[in-house]
């Protein structure tokens, strides 16, 4: 479809035009997979709220205003998706310790660095870090949340988030230090 | 406070909740001693390397994807499927909770209002445009290059990628920090010009007016404080930071040109960049040479007659280079 900004996208869009839901669709379903992806970390799930987010963004497309862009604002309903889902499976409440014990692959490395390969590794040590830990490095990190937001969302306070943070820093500095040069 | 404190504060740092206040202490606490130093860096390298996390592409199962999203589309349903009878009831507590959800989110998305995202600016070859910041700073862009902010601005932080020129509004309390290809460049108010082209192997930062902080990576050595008509070049193979003088910076937006008995290897780095052209000396005797000539919005051809007429040299001119030969100027 030769749309040549986004506004003729939206336009035909609140139209009602399939094709135009198709443009947006096929530009922005990966962004809004990997954003979901990152929190739920399941990637059958991810496809399934993916859906959701789409199914929702065309029922919803005659209230839709853009302030920022169209990527941004799938992105945060995909946050919102993959948040929603987590707070039904209660996973913040869980202990703490145990998520971060799973799986013994550590992050060590004599290992050339390949740009993919540092990719796996950062995934890995993230993947290990106790769940709400994680969210909120996430949030933080890749999702540029602040902390009140990221608060606001997981229902904990605004210190817990800081000092998740400071959790995350220290485990993810343990787990891939090889990858941390110059300095020791 | 113990380290665990510092990683905390770190955190805050890093995701830029910090107070100016905090950012004292830590900038202390991070020149008190050099395993400080290290804790610190190796917190920002981690950050850093964060970037790199990334899932498996989702691209493969997106036909499939589509397919299922026009089903449930035009079946109205969710999920789309032919709804057994004894699931029923399921089915409806399911568009239940869904309708539920819908709400929910819409809420969110609403309280949550503007998106922390980045706003971006590009242009392609030939175009230039200027751009009004949240905080009242304009930014000129030339071509090929992109800028990226976030959206919110509470931190004046910028990216840039390809050559900018920066009108700065003056806030004190706030620094507005450029970063650009490892140069990090702090101004509190002033006008400068940045060249950080992916495909160049140099930053180039040079002032207009005001006062401009240029770091390069840590192993750059010690920032460098630009006043105006100075500039400085980081070297980002050699992590080189210093000093330079730099001919004709801010050419490409004042689109003009002025030599004041420039060396003619000078004014052929000159032309290149403003012209996008290659241009060599075919003979080392000419690049001593010192040039003398202004111009107003000149073409190539202007200022290569101007050249050979002053300086006696032959031009010759291919798709795109060109070259200057001669005797020198002894």
């Amino acid at each position: 479809m030769p749309y040549t900004n986004e506004e003729q996208v939206l336009e035909a869009l609140q139209a009602g035009d399939r094709p135009a839901l198709r443009h947006i669709f096929d530009a922005h379903y990966e962004m809004v997979c990997q954003a979901i992806m990152r929190l739920v970390q399941d990637r059958s799930t991810s496809e399934d709220l993916a859906q959701e987010v789409f199914i929702r963004f065309w029922e919803k497309r005659a209230q839709i205003q853009i302030k920022t862009s169209l990527s941004a604002y799938l992105r945060r309903m995909a946050i919102n998706e993959g948040l929603m889902y987590l707070r039904r499976q209660k996973r913040w409440g869980t202990d703490e310790l145990e998520a971060g014990r799973e799986a013994g692959a550590e992050v060590s490395g004599e290992d050339v660095l390949l740009q993919d390969e540092l990719g796996q590794r950062v995934r890995l040590a993230i993947q290990q870090l106790p769940p709400r830990c994680r969210a909120v490095f996430q949030l933080s990190r890749y999702e540029e949340l602040t902390y009140k937001e990221i608060a606001d969302q997981l229902g904990i306070s605004v210190k817990t988030v800081e000092h998740q943070m400071g959790k995350a820093l220290r485990v993810l500095k343990e787990r891939l230090r090889a990858y941390l040069h110059f300095f020791f | 406070m113990n380290l665990d404190n510092y990683h905390d504060l770190i955190g805050r740092y890093l995701a830029d909740e910090i107070s100016a206040e905090e950012r004292v202490v830590l900038r202390k606490w991070v020149e008190a001693q050099p395993s400080n130093q290290a804790f610190f860096e190796e917190a920002r390298q981690l950050w850093q390397i964060t970037a790199a996390y990334e899932d498996e592409p989702f691209s493969e199962g997106r036909q499939a994807a589509w397919a299922k999203l026009q089903s449930r589309i035009d079946s109205g349903s969710p999920g789309g499927r032919i709804v057994p009878m004894q699931g029923r009831r399921n089915w409806l507590r399911y568009a239940a909770a869904v309708l539920a959800l819908i709400a929910g989110t819409w809420l969110v998305v609403s309280e949550w209002g503007q998106p922390a995202a980045y706003a971006e600016f590009a242009t392609g070859p030939g175009e230039r445009s200027a751009h009004l910041l949240p905080d009242g700073s304009v930014i000129t862009l030339n071509e090929n290059s992109r800028l990226q902010y976030p959206e919110r601005f509470q931190e004046r932080a910028i990216i840039l990628e390809g050559e900018a020129y920066f009108d700065v509004a003056r806030d004190e309390r706030r620094p507005f920090v450029i970063q650009a290809k490892g140069a990090t460049t702090t101004v509190l108010g002033t006008s400068f010009n940045i060249r950080a082209y992916p495909e160049e192997e140099t930053v180039t930062v040079a002032v207009a007016s005001g006062r401009v902080v240029v770091a390069g990576e840590q192993t750059a050595g010690a920032p460098v404080t630009l006043t105006a008509g100075e500039s400085a070049i980081y070297e980002l193979p050699t992590q080189r930071l210093g000093r330079s003088e730099v001919s004709n910076p801010l050419a490409w937006k004042s689109r003009s040109l002025a030599f004041e008995q420039v060396k003619m290897e000078t004014v052929a780095q000159v032309l290149g960049r403003y012209y996008g052209v290659s241009v060599r000396l075919a003979d080392e005797s000419l690049a001593s040479c010192r040039f003398v000539g202004a111009f107003e919005d000149p073409t190539l051809e202007e200022v290569l007659d101007a050249i050979a007429f002053t300086m006696g040299v032959t031009v010759e001119q291919d798709k795109d280079s060109i070259t200057l030969s001669g005797l020198g100027c002894e």
